[in-house]
């Protein structure tokens, strides 16, 4: 007669195919986080070209993306957000001083898609945030951290 | 399967000779996961299937080989996030049963595995400023490469037939050219959210033998 080889009483074959077992419920108990952490607020902070670790009020007339949206008007502004458009991998932002004049500067982005879990879903996450045009001179816009997350607190120092 | 029979039936119990080692393989083991084909039918989001070899090259150590097809999709709340693609296995098993006498297997094993596919989310999400978007994003090669720590069994349950279980830490992973949708899950691997994963697979085996010892 043919023996039953699964009906074991071997110990050693025994303790594995619990360990199996238990493998198995651990894998039933992995979920998935869902916390969405992309914003998609680009965190600017003015701050004084003389004392460069010092933050600066500015006065603005405006700081708008043309034909798009006018981001703040009449204000002053010292640390603010700039809106990165998740249709658009780049956006020129023009800010109006109070003689008249205007600065541009134009930022560019890369999406990437992250599924949170399947309960939570899809999502756009921005990162490589990069300066394509300035007007604000050679080496006073500083990119601090080019990922647009909520736990980031500064993207761009802007020296004036 | 009936022409394997003859010479199985007669070589069904082994005495143990180490003289008779050489480095050749006494038989080939070529099976395919049963999890894997299960999956397939009872759930509505995964086609796979997996092919599995492995032959004793020299008195313990067995070098193995999986070969397989992955493919899932996964409803989102916010659409769909799906992959498809191939990956294979390669390594070594070490047989701590090297004396038992019907081939049965308590096994520990290492093994590089790697994977090519495709995957892709096509979901739609209101922004808090811009309203709603609508994405739908590709991958076209990605690929990814891990390594795993394998502990399994094989016993012989009838004549030429084997039934076996494999338990997989898979750890190391390393995603390429992921630039459109960081992959949800890859592969041969499973979901990428944790750096280590479990994998479990339970086999059904055919031997072929090639020498007597």
């Amino acid at each position: 007669m043919e023996k039953v080889y699964l009906r074991t009483k071997n110990s050693l074959l025994r303790a594995f195919l619990f360990v199996f077992c238990c493998l198995c419920l651990v894998s039933c108990f992995e979920t998935g986080d869902c916390l969405y952490t992309n914003t998609d607020v680009i965190k600017v902070a003015f701050k004084d070209l003389a004392a460069t670790a010092k933050g600066k009020d500015v006065k603005v007339v405006k700081v708008e993306v043309p034909e798009l949206v006018t981001l703040y008007e009449n204000t002053t502004l010292n640390t603010f957000g700039l809106l990165a458009s998740p249709n658009h991998t780049a956006l020129t932002y023009v800010f109006t001083w109070e003689d008249g004049t205007t600065d541009r500067l134009r930022l560019a982005w890369s999406y990437q898609t992250i599924v949170l879990s399947t309960e939570c879903g899809a999502f756009n996450y921005i990162g490589g945030l990069e300066i394509h045009e300035s007007t604000f001179g050679e080496g006073n816009v500083v990119i601090r951290n080019d990922r647009l997350l909520t736990s980031v607190a500064l993207n761009i120092d802007i020296y004036l | 399967m009936i022409a394997f029979s003859g010479p199985l039936a007669a070589q069904d119990r082994i005495e143990f000779d180490s003289s008779r080692y050489k480095f050749l393989p006494t038989g080939i083991r070529i099976g395919t996961d049963l999890m894997t084909i299960g999956k397939r039918y009872y759930v509505d989001y995964f086609k796979g299937w997996e092919v599995n070899v492995d032959a004793d090259v020299y008195r313990r150590y067995y070098v193995t080989a999986d070969y397989g097809h992955w493919a899932s999709t996964f409803a989102l709340p916010n659409g769909i996030y799906g992959n498809d693609g191939r990956y294979f296995r390669v390594g070594v098993d070490v047989n701590f049963l090297l004396k038992d006498p019907d081939r049965n297997m308590f096994f520990i094993g290492f093994r590089h595995a790697q994977s090519k596919y495709t995957d892709y989310a096509d979901y739609s999400y209101t922004d808090p400023y811009f309203g709603a978007v609508s994405n739908y994003v590709k991958n076209t090669n990605p690929k990814a490469h891990w390594e795993e720590l394998t502990i399994g069994l094989r016993v012989k349950v009838w004549k030429f037939i084997w039934m076996g279980a494999t338990g997989r830490l898979k750890f190391r992973m390393v995603g390429k050219d992921q630039w459109n949708v960081l992959s949800y899950e890859v592969p041969g691997y499973g979901r990428t959210i944790k750096n280590n994963w479990w994998g479990l697979n339970y086999q059904l085996f055919i031997r072929i033998p090639v020498r007597d010892y």
